[in-house]
């Protein structure tokens, strides 16, 4: 399999690809990210804390406990920050798939009603576009 | 309906004459246009840098225009994100929704925005006073694309 890494993932591995023999009893991503966490050294520190890994297998959005196999792409990055800028107003408590124990989607949290032309709450006022 | 994912610049003008390729049946078009400002959580901020997931990248904008095509009312749409290093003042980032009718657009519009920041593979480096610094998801950002989730 094809193992692609990106941002301060990339950065703490020291590479961006590599390809990869997918060990007996490695079925899921949180088995592989355990596998490589055990690696050591940058990797060790790559995957230091869950809660900031995200996954992707081909190219889709991954969970902890989705399949891989031999032959895929698989790619770990940190949470994404396309768009315009901001720095976190607040670090939001377990929104993260990987820390989930009840295998949702992770975008669980304070989800609100959005009403047009009613102020936002005072999180997202006076920040970014 | 169309995503780009590049380096260069973009003319916002011309994109907008693009997407609408003359048809008059539009009533509105709302544009969000994504700039580089030199301020970040109250630090100074030189040049940006965007890395990105090439494929994965145009592959999850797609996905995003077809479900914005879903859920509003909207005649055409585009996107377009740059990548690599980028100064204040610089556009980063182009979305455009155009629809019979303003309120759809609006909505389309800021639902684009609000997707794309937590579901596209971007990731920033801001070179700040005490270095390049990547930056951190917005806990906002995420609310904004859940509020989306409620239906």
């Amino acid at each position: 399999m094809k193992l692609l890494y990106f941002a301060w993932v990339r950065e703490r591995i020291g590479a961006h690809e590599e390809d990869f023999a997918l060990p007996a009893g490695v079925a899921t991503v949180g088995d592989l990210i355990a596998h490589l966490a055990a690696r050591g050294d940058g990797y060790a520190h790559a995957f230091a804390d869950p809660a900031q890994i995200r996954a992707a297998v081909n190219q889709e959005t991954a969970q902890p406990g989705d399949a891989v196999a031999d032959g895929d792409e698989v790619a770990f990055f940190p949470p994404m920050t396309g768009g315009t800028q901001g720095a976190p107003a607040f670090r939001p408590p377990s929104r993260n798939p990987f820390l989930s124990t009840d295998g949702n989607r992770g975008v669980g949290g304070k989800a609100q009603e959005w009403v047009p032309g009613q102020a936002r709450d005072a999180s997202e006022s006076g920040e970014d576009q | 309906m169309t995503v780009s994912v590049q380096r260069e610049d973009f003319d916002p003008a011309a994109e907008q004459a693009a997407m609408l390729g003359g048809r008059v049946d539009v009533g509105g078009v709302v544009s969000f246009i994504g700039l580089v400002r030199d301020f970040s959580d109250g630090r100074g901020v030189g040049a940006l840098t965007l890395e990105h997931y090439p494929g994965m990248t145009e592959k999850m904008l797609e996905k995003i225009e077809v479900e914005a095509q879903e859920r509003f009312d909207v005649q055409a749409t585009r996107i377009v994100h740059r990548y690599g290093r980028m100064e204040p003042g610089e556009r980063i980032v182009l979305v455009l929704a155009a629809s019979a009718h303003r309120g759809e657009a609006f909505r389309a519009c800021e639902f684009l925005i609000d997707w794309l920041k937590t579901k596209a593979p971007f990731w920033k480096v801001e070179d700040t006073e005490k270095g390049a610094e990547w930056v951190e998801a917005r806990g906002s950002d995420d609310d904004a694309t859940a509020r989306w989730d409620q239906g």
